[in-house]
């Protein structure tokens, strides 16, 4: 393959992985700005990729008929969200990794996770 | 040997076998991030810090099984839940701030903590009237100024 070609190539494909990586909504200040919503029991979706080391906010949507508690042990964050109610949950950079969230008021609602990468 | 005897051997010998499984409790890495007026602090570092921190440090008899096992389950479960060790990361998320300062003016004014059988057993959990009204003071005002960053 010619050199230039491969070149070109290689852009197109570090940016569309880049576009890829960071498709969640960007907020003026730069920060990822990711979503999850709760109803019928369960968090939507269960599992968000947020970009590792920078800080992100994280909105969390009640669209059931009972309060959660919208709580992250890995993370350090705990937030009643009344019915009807969006939070806005700020997070410090996190280190690559796995770390999960739960409605702490009720153990039987599956719990959700967010891949920092 | 006597039944009794042979009952004492086989007691002591179970006490032993199962130091194999002591768990002692054991201090992560994270820094003490904890800032307050200092007999706020004094009081919390006293009090609290045994299962709410990275700092504990328990006497050796406290670390003996099956004792340790109590303990050991009492620190996960209060570090998981509040750590003054991750202070400064609540703080960044002024919801949650808001949440620690009310649960902790709330669990102190209460006298659900610390725990009752931690203030039988030891000092460090007989807090004076003055440092618990120190504590619930600084709780409320840390309360109103995170919602008043993040109000929900
Ligand atoms: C001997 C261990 C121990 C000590 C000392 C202790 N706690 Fe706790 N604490 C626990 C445990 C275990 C839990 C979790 C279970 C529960 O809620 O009873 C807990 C829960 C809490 C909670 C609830 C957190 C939440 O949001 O669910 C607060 C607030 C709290 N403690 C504050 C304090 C304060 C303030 C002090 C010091 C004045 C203190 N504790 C001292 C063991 C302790
Ligand atoms: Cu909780």
């Amino acid at each position: 393959m010619p050199c230039r070609k491969k070149t070109i190539l290689t852009f197109l494909a570090v940016a569309a992985g880049g576009v890829l990586a960071f498709s969640q909504a960007v907020h003026a200040n730069g920060a990822t700005v990711a979503t999850v919503r709760f109803s019928g029991d369960r968090f939507e979706p269960a599992k968000l990729t947020v970009p590792a080391n920078q800080p992100f906010t994280l909105e969390v949507t009640n669209a059931d008929k009972k309060a959660i508690e919208f709580e992250s042990f890995d993370l350090h964050r705990e937030r009643v969200v009344r019915p009807g109610q969006t939070i806005t949950v700020y997070m410090a950079p996190a280190a690559p990794g796995h770390y999960t969230f739960c409605d702490d008021f009720d153990h039987s609602v599956a719990e959700g996770a967010i891949e920092a990468r | 040997m006597s039944g009794r005897t042979r009952g004492w051997l086989f007691g002591l010998a179970a006490i032993l076998a199962i130091q194999v499984l002591r768990m002692p409790v054991r201090n992560g890495s994270a820094q003490d991030g904890f800032e307050a007026p200092p007999e706020v602090r004094s009081a919390v570092l006293t009090a609290c810090f045994q299962c709410h921190s990275e700092r504990a440090r328990w006497p050796w008899y406290t670390q003996i099984a099956p004792f340790s096992w109590f303990v050991h389950a009492q620190v996960e479960e209060a570090r998981k839940r509040l750590n003054f060790s991750s202070w400064k990361d609540y703080l960044y998320d002024p919801g949650t701030a808001a949440q620690k300062f009310g649960a902790i003016n709330q669990m102190v004014r209460s006298d659900a903590m610390p725990p009752w059988y931690f203030r039988a057993l030891s000092a460090r959990g007989r807090l004076t009237a003055a440092q618990r009204a120190a504590i619930e003071t600084w709780a409320i005002e840390g309360r109103a100024r995170a919602l008043k960053a993040e109000p929900n």
